[in-house]
């Protein structure tokens, strides 16, 4: 606020007054003695102005507040995204989640990634144990069966010897080729065997794609085992063609027949 | 992106306006805060001393305010115009105790009530001298007295007072001078000099 002729009045002596501001006040207060009382008043109502002042009841402004809330209602109230505490926490908790995303990310996924071969080099080794196992079981299967077999054939060996003497040329063509066709079967057999036997093994150590080569195999081995029970129970229902098979196929038939004809 | 309370006390009355009418409650409690004991002063002194009286006819201001506030004239200052909507509503009240009382602006009931306080502070030549300003200061024509509080108890400009009052700057410092006068030959007896000084 620039000053004007009430400051000078406050702040002069009537003998200071510029010849403007005498003109001025001339109307009001013609001689000095007048000038004095009017900075007297001036002077006292200065120091009214500036004494204790009233304050207003709190409970007015609470009405207020009232009429205000009941004026714009919820439009006076920000959402609370709005909130300016809420703005600060919300940046503070995303560079948070950032700087955790740079800062981990990296080694959480070479963790999970190790964990993860880990699993998978565990399940391997679990199967092939596990294909491993029932091989060795068929395996302990057939050679009972070829065993019970052998023991079988020598019990029938005499009658077999009957047989073969009895059966004319033609007859033991056709054994022979039968046999043959038997021993085409064992031996397809075996190869499948040997077959699977390296893809298992060859599965044992292939490190993430080892389930489809797994359920291939284990599929393989089904199909394996299934013919090898087909041969058992052949072996129960018709013991002697299996019995034949077995003797006439291999070279060891010979052997057993040369130590048993000269015996009996 | 204003983040603390603090750049609402930065903004200007006119823009805390312009907040108001859209509903920002903040905006209204600085405005609140900057106006509303000024104003109660100035209703005290203007409507007798009558502190009751002074506080509704703040609430009143405020709430017209809050539930009109396009009706700030956005060409004036906010000062000026919310003293001369205060000042309308003083004159308003003038002629309602005019209009009770039978007289001119209805001061005579009110200063009555002073004259009984009197007593009570008539201890030193100070109070005497404050009591005897008061009185005399309701004593003044209301033109007189309003263009006299302005100046020298709400300390506004002459330019302020006259936009508030829409009359000329010079018919302003009449008024003043005529009430200075008033008062400082009225008030020669109490010889407020020595008075000040004890107190």
């Amino acid at each position: 606020m620039g000053k004007d002729i009430f400051d000078s009045i406050l702040e002069k002596n009537y003998s200071d007054l510029s010849p403007q501001e005498l003109t001025e006040i001339t109307p009001f207060c013609s001689d000095e003695q007048s000038f004095l009382a009017m900075k007297e008043v001036l002077s006292h109502t200065k120091t009214i102005a500036a004494g204790s002042k009233l304050t207003p009841l709190p409970s007015k402004k609470e009405e207020l507040d009232k009429v205000f809330e009941a004026t714009f209602g919820q439009s006076s109230k920000k959402a609370f995204y709005f909130q300016p505490l809420f703005q600060v926490a919300a940046a503070l908790l995303i560079s948070f989640a950032v700087w955790m995303f740079i800062d981990k990310a990296p080694k959480s996924t070479v963790q999970l990634a190790e964990n993860k071969v880990e699993d998978q080099y565990k399940q391997i080794e679990e199967t092939s144990t596990t294909q491993k196992d029932e091989l060795e079981n068929i395996s302990n299967e057939n050679e009972v069966t070829l065993r019970e077999s052998e023991t079988e054939n020598k019990s029938y060996a005499p009658l077999a010897e009957k047989s073969i003497t009895k059966k004319n040329e033609n007859t033991l063509n056709d054994d022979i080729s039968y046999n043959k066709q038997t021993k085409e079967t064992s031996e397809a057999v075996q190869s499948k065997n040997i077959n699977h036997e390296t893809m298992i093994n060859e599965d044992s150590f292939m490190p993430v794609a080892s389930s489809p080569s797994s359920a291939a195999a284990k599929s393989s081995y089904r199909t394996q085992s299934t013919s090898a029970d087909y041969i058992t129970s052949n072996s129960d229902s018709n013991p002697f063609a299996l019995k034949i098979a077995y003797s006439v196929s291999l070279e060891k038939q010979q052997k057993v027949l040369d130590f048993l004809v000269p015996n009996y | 992106m204003k983040l603390f309370r603090s750049s609402y006390t930065d903004l200007t009355d006119e823009q805390l306006m312009n907040k108001i009418a859209s509903g920002e409650k903040r905006a209204f409690d600085t405005l609140y805060k900057r106006y509303a004991q000024a104003l109660l002063n100035y209703f005290y002194r203007m409507l007798w001393k009558d502190r009751e009286k002074a506080e509704d006819f703040v609430q009143d201001l405020f709430t017209k305010i809050i539930q009109n506030p396009s009706s700030f004239d956005t060409n004036r200052t906010f000062k000026t115009w919310i003293y001369s909507v205060a000042n309308n509503m003083c004159k308003n009240e003038y002629k309602k105790q005019a209009v009770r009382a039978g007289t001119r602006n209805g001061l005579e009931d009110h200063l009555a009530v002073a004259d009984g306080a009197e007593s009570a502070f008539s201890q030193t030549h100070y109070t005497l001298f404050n009591e005897a300003f008061q009185k005399k200061l309701q004593e003044l024509d209301d033109k007189q007295r309003e263009a006299f509080i302005f100046r020298h108890i709400e300390g506004l400009s002459i330019k302020e007072i006259a936009e508030i009052l829409k009359i000329s700057e010079g018919t302003i410092k009449s008024r003043i001078f005529y009430a200075t006068k008033f008062l400082a030959q009225e008030l020669t007896q109490y010889k407020p000099e020595k008075t000040i000084s004890h107190g």
